[in-house]
């Protein structure tokens, strides 16, 4: 009788048996691409939540996700803008009044677009309630300032807002309807909250948005600011000299910087962190298939083609990566979606970010890190079929990894056997194996101990190290040039007072001083020209920051790199000075600010007489990247000259300086004492001290703002902690499988040297040498290379914050070398004890 | 008919050591249809390499093997492995059975491979020469070694081959079965007109075959008819 039969079903068939007969193997297969989506998806999902929430600070804080602006702009311009490819979003803003409540500055007063709004505004703001303002008398309150009024925050209540009126000086009061209130997190130190007025209300006063007091437009997120100022300046002509755009970079762009020190740094460290589970894949599925090879070789002797041999695998393979995508995907999501949320929350960032709300497991990245794994693991799984293009069915059907070599030394040697050689001899033996396994090994050592560099480098509570307990600030920006040092704050009664206190340990003195300057100079017309105000030569007062001697060297950096032609040699010596400008000038602007470089700068003082004249050097843009960050820079007023001075420079005026900023450092653990001290000292200064310089001090607590960042120190040390563990599960889980998957492969070997006289305990030294052999080589890389790739990585995270120091992680390595050092000698002996139950015959026949 | 010739084969092993091995220098043999060859030599005379060309499992370095007018130089991998499926047949010193296959699927594995038609009622006629029909279901490690070596001569046979090529197919079985699976060959042989080359060191195992091909170092040395 004669069968049909048809050539499929036998290759479904092998297939099945085969992947029904490797259960274990399967198992392991499946883990391994499980536990990568895991990793992956892990740890990409905990730095995109670290850099959102970096971004969600950053956009509350400024109370904008604008980052460009266009002053003046004409109607013409707003169009040009809109049509570039490198600005995503355009809105039109303009300035309307400011509430003021005596000399406090409550608000600032705007008309935005719905663009601007939606888009740039709104998602600042959090607990939005009602709706932008559309009738004339309706406006949208910030709750920081309806708390400031005493208003009961109800949609369509009359509110009355006191307005500063420009023309007189004078404040007056206008009832509004409140259409809707939001929440907002600005730094009222830096910039005031806006409240938005109708566009009704804007025209009643005889203005449209068509008219608009600026741009307000958010860039691409990869884009600097220098690259978009410079395409805004070459694709939109100003309509004069002194119309301005400005940007800064972009939000997105500064929390990336922020947490990993720019992009360049993410993408470097996120390709590490692919290789390392390349590598860990690769490995596993190698180690695993080995056998594979030589079933595949037997299966070629009887006249199997490649073809179906790859049908067979494939057949496996999906089988495996389905379950493990499956699996993988489920934990992957559950730990991103659930645990990390659960783990965070409560944790509050700055600005009312909520850590665990930030975590999100987004499925478009989920599905690239399957695929990526998928593809890795089929590459992998496909490994036993590329052996047999290289190799032929004999060679196959006794294939193990790697070649032997003979050494005819060690054939004919009459010496005693070295355990140490035959260890060495072993490993060498299988040279690509050893290499490949040490290698993947070396990889997820180095992520992990480079996680934990990164982790204290990023440590955020570290972030007061070194900071004052306690800092008062004179926030004058006026320059009293009569005012004398005793009648400030600081008088000489207080920093004794504050000196004397038990447990404080030094204070530290910051300066400030003012001078009157010439509206006549020449150095001053390109400034004079951007203020647009009239000013009288007595009324031009501006101030000095004194360059220290040990500044010096940062201050020459910044110009070599910056191309600036300033001799430092002059600055320092007191010749020539610097003005720097809040980034006040257009481009046409910055052309002839250039053309007064080399003319005088005179300094008088209050009656008029000159006290000083220097060569001016130029104007420095503070906002230009890389600016050095000199200790306790204040900000001055915009278009006021800010003289940068040296200290011989300074000595040559003769003028009296004040104290700008008072650090107070105090014995660990004594903040609370000390401050309230410090409360009983300012009553008793308070009674003395004019109102002028009450206003105008305030007192910052360190270990109250450790408190308020507590949170925040709190959740990113739980995710980065958690990414290291994470990576140091895997390098420990790699290490494991490699070196049991060896033992398990060489039980035959094993057994043999013990059945011809090796006894149990000179087999147990030999599997100690070669896992301090491994180890030894892992050690090596680690300090050598590994050492390079760290401190390149620290370089990358410290490039834009040279406050941060790296420190090498010497005790993350020790600690990693020790459980290396453990794993590599107690693993192998543990799996030795488990196969030396059986006896010597069983493990011959098995 | 003559099913196997072997012109000048020569192969050279290059170790690392730089030093060269030549297995084979120069063979020269013909097999006829029918006949039950033995390849007698001692460790390291080059009976195994010359099988492993023969049969198409390694390649020379030199000389040509031809089996039933086909020079299988002249074919590419797939063209050799199908070849190898369709015409020649192994039997090997371990087996080399598909562990997670039972007897009869490992037997009809082949067939099974080239798509073939399964003829079951030759397929059960060597199972019941080879006395495995109460085996047919066992899978190779409820197996002891004599029973093992049975299926593999089954494989090898139920395919029709040209040429059965057995390499050292006693070596890792007693005395006893060993003569017994000599004999299952030699009735094989005599009743399906198999040809069947045996590689092996005994001479006990070899005096059981029509002609004897000695190769020493790499050459023929001489060859004994027993016909």
């Amino acid at each position: 009788m004669i069968v049909k039969n048809n050539n499929t079903s036998i290759i479904s068939k092998l297939a099945k048996n085969s992947y029904i007969a490797n259960k274990s193997r399967n198992r392991l297969l499946i883990g391994a691409i499980a536990f990568a989506i895991v990793l992956l998806f892990s740890i990409s999902s905990i730095s995109i939540a670290q850099v959102d929430s970096e971004y969600m600070m950053y956009a509350r804080s400024s109370g904008t996700l604008a980052t460009v602006y266009m002053e003046r702009p004409t109607m013409e311009q707003y169009k040009l803008a809109k049509e570039l490819d490198c600005i995503d979003i355009v809105g039109k803003e303009s300035y309307v009044m400011t509430g003021k409540q005596g000399e406090h500055i409550l608000f600032t007063g705007k008309v935005v677009d719905s663009v601007a709004y939606e888009e740039l505004y709104k998602p600042a703001y959090t607990d939005v309630y009602g709706n932008y303002p559309k009738k004339t008398n309706e406006v949208m309150l910030p709750v920081s300032v309806i708390e400031q009024l005493e208003i009961d925050p109800k949609i369509g209540a009359a509110v009355v807002l006191p307005l500063y009126v420009e023309d007189t000086g004078e404040i007056q009061t206008e009832e509004f309807i409140l259409s809707g209130y939001f929440s907002e997190y600005v730094d009222t130190h830096l910039i005031s909250p806006s409240a938005f007025f109708s566009n009704a209300y804007l025209e009643a006063s005889g203005r449209t948005l068509n008219d608009a007091d600026a741009l307000v437009m958010k860039q691409q997120d990869d884009v600097l600011f220098e690259e978009i100022e410079f395409t805004l300046y070459e694709n939109i002509p100003t309509v004069d000299e002194t119309q301005q755009f400005i940007a800064t970079d972009s939000l997105s762009y500064a929390s990336v910087e922020m947490v990993y020190g720019g992009y360049d740094t993410a993408i470097f460290l996120g390709a590490v962190i692919a290789m390392s589970v390349i590598l860990l894949v690769n490995n596993i599925m190698q180690i695993s298939l080995e056998k594979s090879v030589r079933e595949f070789g037997l299966l070629r002797t009887i006249g199997t083609t490649k073809k179906q041999l790859f049908q067979i695998q494939w057949k496996q393979i999906m089988k495996v990566i389905l379950a493990g995508t499956l699996v993988g995907s489920v934990i992957a999501y559950a730990i991103v979606q659930f645990v990390f949320p659960y783990l965070l929350a409560g944790f509050v960032a700055g600005q009312g970010v909520a850590i665990g709300e930030v975590i999100q497991a987004r499925l478009w990245l989920l599905l690239a890190i399957l695929l990526f794994v998928a593809l890795i693991s089929i590459l992998s799984m496909l490994f036993p079929l590329r052996i047999m293009h290289s190799i032929s069915p004999k060679e196959a059907l006794y294939f193990t990894y790697g070649k032997y070599r003979t050494r005819r030394k060690e054939i004919y040697s009459k010496t005693q056997v070295s355990l140490r050689k035959m260890a060495m001899r072993n490993i060498s033996q299988n040279r690509g194996k050893s290499f490949k396994t040490i290698f993947s090994l070396f990889m997820a050592s180095l992520l992990c101990i480079g996680s934990i560099m990164a982790i204290q480098i990023l440590d955020y509570s570290d972030m007061y190290e070194g900071d004052p307990a306690f800092e008062f600030t004179n926030w004058s920006m006026s320059g009293d040039m009569d005012i004398q040092a005793e009648n400030t704050y600081f008088n000489s009664e207080f920093l004794q007072d504050i000196s004397e206190i038990d447990s404080v340990t030094s204070l530290e003195c910051s300066y400030q001083a003012y001078g009157r300057f010439n509206v006549n100079d020449k150095v001053w017309q390109p400034l004079l020209e951007v203020d647009n105000r009239e000013l009288e030569g007595d009324e031009y007062i501006g101030g000095f920051r004194i360059v220290r001697d040990e500044e010096l060297e940062q201050l020459e950096t910044f110009l070599k790199e910056n191309d600036i032609e300033a001799n430092i040699d002059n600055f320092a010596s007191g010749e020539s000075v610097f003005n720097l400008d809040q980034h006040s000038f257009s481009k046409k602007m910055k052309e002839k600010a250039k053309k007064v470089e080399g003319e005088t700068l005179h300094v008088y003082n209050q009656q008029d007489e000159e006290i000083g004249a220097y060569i001016f050097a130029g104007y420095l843009d503070l906002q230009t990247r890389g600016f050095p960050k000199f200790k306790n820079m204040s900000s001055n007023q915009q278009y006021m000259p800010y003289v940068l001075i040296s200290e011989q420079g300074f000595a040559k005026l003769n003028i009296e300086k004040t104290i700008s900023k008072l650090e107070v450092f105090v014995e660990e653990g004594q903040d609370m004492q000390v401050y309230n001290i410090i409360q009983k000292i300012m009553v008793k200064r308070n009674k003395t001290a004019s109102m002028e310089s009450l206003q105008n001090v305030s007192l910052s607590v360190t270990y109250l703002a450790k408190e308020e960042a507590h949170d925040y120190i709190q959740s990113v040390k739980i995710l980065l902690y958690s990414m290291s563990f994470i990576l140091m599960a895997m390098s420990v889980f790699n290490y494991f499988n490699v070196m049991h998957t060896s033992l398990t492969n060489r039980r035959r070997e094993l057994v043999l040297l013990e059945s011809i006289g090796m006894t149990r305990s000179q087999l147990r030294g030999m599997l100690v040498w070669e896992g301090c052999l491994y180890s030894t080589v892992i050690y090596l890389l680690l300090v050598s290379i590994g050492s390079g790739v760290l401190y390149a990585i620290s370089y990358f995270i410290q490039r834009e914050n040279n406050t941060i120091q790296f420190t090498y992680p010497i005790e993350a390595m020790i600690v990693f070398m020790i459980v290396i050092g453990i794993v590599s000698i107690a693993l192998p002996l543990y799996q030795y004890k488990k196969i030396e139950k059986q006896s010597l015959v069983e493990r011959l026949t098995k | 008919m003559i099913v196997l010739k072997t012109t000048d084969i020569k192969k050279t092993y290059q170790q690392e050591s730089a030093l060269e091995v030549h297995a084979l220098q120069g063979v020269d043999i013909e097999i006829m249809q029918g006949e039950f060859v033995a390849i007698v030599g001692t460790s390291g005379s080059g009976k195994t390499t010359l099988l492993n060309m023969i049969g198409g499992l390694d390649y020379p370095t030199s000389g040509s093997v031809t089996i039933l007018n086909t020079n299988i130089e002249s074919l590419n991998d797939k063209e050799l492995t199908i070849f190898r499926r369709r015409n020649i047949g192994f039997v090997f010193q371990n087996y080399n059975l598909i562990s997670t296959l039972n007897v009869y699927e490992n037997i009809v594995l082949p067939l099974q491979l080239d798509g073939k038609e399964i003829d079951t009622t030759y397929v059960e006629n060597i199972i019941q020469t080879l006395k495995l029909e109460k085996k047919i279901y066992s899978v190779p490690f409820n197996l002891s070694g004599g029973q093992q070596q049975r299926v593999a001569i089954a494989r090898a046979l139920a395919s029709k081959p040209a040429i059965i090529l057995a390499d050292e197919p006693t070596g890792n079985l007693d005395s006893k079965t060993s003569m017994e699976v000599m004999g299952l060959l030699k009735m094989s042989a005599a009743k399906y007109q198999q040809t069947i080359v045996v590689v092996t060191h005994s001479e006990e195992i070899a005096q059981l075959c029509d002609r004897i091909i000695r190769i020493e170092d790499g050459l023929v040395e001489s060859y004994d008819s027993k016909k």
